[in-house]
């Protein structure tokens, strides 16, 4: 008798699994990645080492902005909801954000802005001398090292939403470095003063709560997106492709240009000529960031749902239900969604039955990584990340049955229906 | 095929370096603008550095003059055509009329020193204004000098953080000012 075999992925199931290393000697891009990754890294040290010169300020303005980094790595990293991008491809990114991009975008910055205060008159360079050339400068500086992951291990992308994940995570390096030397103008504008800390804080308030949501990892996550949609998807005419991802990379650009522009700085004047409020502040990034932070939510939800398709695609066929079904897929689609099942079984079994569906929320998603990385059904590794889920399902049911037994009603399905 | 991996890698090799270089390269060849000599008042004149460009009337010396680069401007007057003082007091007249102009302003210690073979005194300041087209905290240094008799007020303001960039641009143009056209 022959055991029904599940299938193998369909061809068009994208090889999550198959995690490419940043190393990749072979690729033209890795060395020129390497050459300017040293270049600004001596930039960067010679930098750092000028603004370590005010030990209090650059030690603070660092912790600062770590304490900013960490969160939104974490929330870029989870938002990429099925697939998890590797580490050092991720690492990669910060590293160019943080460390080329921004080395090279002061030299770069600096000679378009004489270029514009040559050609233009004072009032047009001083007032849009900014908006004219940041965006120009630093979104193709940043973008170029979404292109340069993309050259050195192509098969990463195979959806908008790793644009957006790698985009974002430049976006990120970049902002945590620039924003930090803007502490350190801020610490060293004061005249006479002891205490540093008072004018990292302010620029910190200022620049990281009033404007960080609108910044640096809106504006690549944008580009990003845009560069992944041309090369990603491919069963899209080029003329669409093209039209599309320039939109979004323009999108981004645009982003950038509102930011700098001095359009609706009179939310900032005060009448004594003293410093805006905070609240100012805050009204000041969100009335120029926001429509372009809903822009990215918009698109970041569509590339999830894709994602969504590549992640049915993978499980489809899969004959035991025990693995997967229609109602947990469902529930994976979200952050929310998630936390809403584990939530529901939170209500219904106690903190321990949210935590047993949070795990077979993780082994279902690490079972589509694993099933994704081979041709055969039968791998062990597949059938080993089966067993794993299995035994979570027997380890919710035996529990739920404990509660029922105790006395303790069972609400429903624990999740996912 | 190896040239397949090659082209797109040139190519973005290519953009970081219009981006870059490109921008260094433009830089150097388009010369900056300058208003070149500027009769200040009377028998003053100063030479503007490069980029620096003249914002008041052309012609109109009765006020003095006023060069802008970027967010720096730079105000200069004769104030006394036979000035007899000496320039630490001419100084302290004008901080007094400056500090009347300002909603908060500090000053650093003032700096006697010979520019141009000319005695002058100069002071750092940093002022929150209140009015006009440069309201916020701006850096500055206010400049005074005796010039063949005349008594010559320079004031620089930049927004803050913005003045260390002009600096060098400003002390060669303290040290351009002559009397005698």
């Amino acid at each position: 008798m022959t055991v029904p075999q599940p299938p193998a992925p369909p061809t068009a199931a994208p090889r999550w699994g198959k995690q490419a290393s940043i190393i990749q000697r072979r690729e033209p891009a890795f060395w020129l990645f390497c050459g300017l990754l040293a270049i600004g890294g001596w930039l960067f040290i010679r930098e750092q080492a000028a603004l370590s010169g005010l030990t209090d300020a650059w030690l603070l303005s660092w912790a600062l902005m770590l304490a900013y980094a960490v969160p939104v790595t974490l929330i870029v990293y989870r938002l990429d909801l099925f697939e998890r991008e590797p580490k050092p491809m991720l690492a990669a990114a910060l590293l160019w954000g943080g460390v080329v991009a921004t080395s090279l975008a002061v030299y770069a910055n600096e000679a378009w802005l004489s270029v514009v205060s040559k050609v233009a008159t004072p009032d047009v360079a001083s007032q849009w001398g900014d908006a004219m050339v940041a965006p120009g400068v630093e979104e193709t500086l940043k973008l170029m090292g979404v292109v340069l992951l993309f050259l050195i291990a192509s098969s990463e992308f195979d959806g908008v939403m790793d644009g957006f994940v790698y985009g974002a995570m430049v976006g990120l390096g970049f902002t945590v470095v620039e924003d930090l030397s803007y502490f350190i103008i801020a610490a060293a504008a004061v005249p006479g003063t002891v205490d540093q800390s008072g004018p990292v804080l302010d620029s910190f308030l200022i620049r990281v709560v009033g404007g960080g949501l609108y910044g640096h990892v809106l504006f690549t996550g944008l580009t990003g997106m845009g560069f992944a949609y041309l090369v990603t998807q491919r069963r899209v005419r080029l003329p669409g492709r093209l039209a599309r991802g320039g939109l979004c990379i323009a999108a981004g650009a645009v982003a950038h240009f509102v930011w700098n522009s001095p359009w609706m700085d009179s939310v900032l004047s005060t009448a004594g000529g003293g410093d805006p409020s905070l609240v100012a502040w805050i009204e000041y990034g969100a009335l120029k960031g926001m429509p372009f932070l809903i822009l990215l939510g918009v698109l970041v939800v569509f590339a999830t749902r894709s994602e969504e398709a590549n992640y049915r695609a993978i499980v489809a066929g899969e004959p035991d239900p025990m693995v997967i079904t229609e109602g947990e897929i469902r529930s994976l689609r979200s952050l929310w969604a998630r936390r809403a099942a584990r939530a529901a079984a939170g209500r219904a079994l106690g903190p321990v039955g949210a935590q047993l569906v949070g795990r077979l929320q993780a082994a279902q998603i690490e079972y589509a990584m694993i099933r994704s990385d081979t041709d055969s059904p039968e791998d062990p590794k597949v059938e080993a990340q089966r067993r794993a889920i299995r035994e979570i399902r027997v380890e919710l049911t035996a529990f739920a049955s404990r509660r029922a037994g105790a006395g303790v009603p069972f609400g429903g399905p624990p999740f996912g229906v | 095929m190896p040239g397949r991996r090659w082209v797109p890698t040139i190519l973005v090799a290519a953009i970081i370096a219009v981006v870059v270089l490109g921008g260094i390269g433009l830089d150097t060849v388009i010369a900056a603008p300058s208003a070149g000599t500027v009769v200040v008042g009377g028998p003053v004149t100063i030479i503007a550095a490069p980029g620096w460009v003249l914002e008041s009337p052309p012609g109109d010396t009765s006020e003095g003059i006023e060069l802008q680069k970027s967010d720096a401007i730079l105000t200069a007057e004769v104030v006394a055509s036979s000035y007899s003082g000496d320039s630490a007091s001419m100084l302290a007249s004008q901080e007094e009329s400056l500090s009347g102009e300002s909603a908060q302003i500090s000053y650093g210690d003032p700096q006697l020193t010979s520019v141009g073979g000319h005695d002058t005194a100069f002071v750092l300041f940093e002022a929150t204004l209140v009015s006009g087209q440069r309201s916020g905290v701006i850096d500055g240094e206010l400049t005074c000098m005796v010039v063949d008799g005349n008594a010559v007020v320079i004031l620089v303001g930049a927004p803050q953080g913005d003045l260390d960039p002009v600096i060098d641009d400003v002390s060669a143009m303290l040290a351009s000012v002559r009397a005698g056209r």
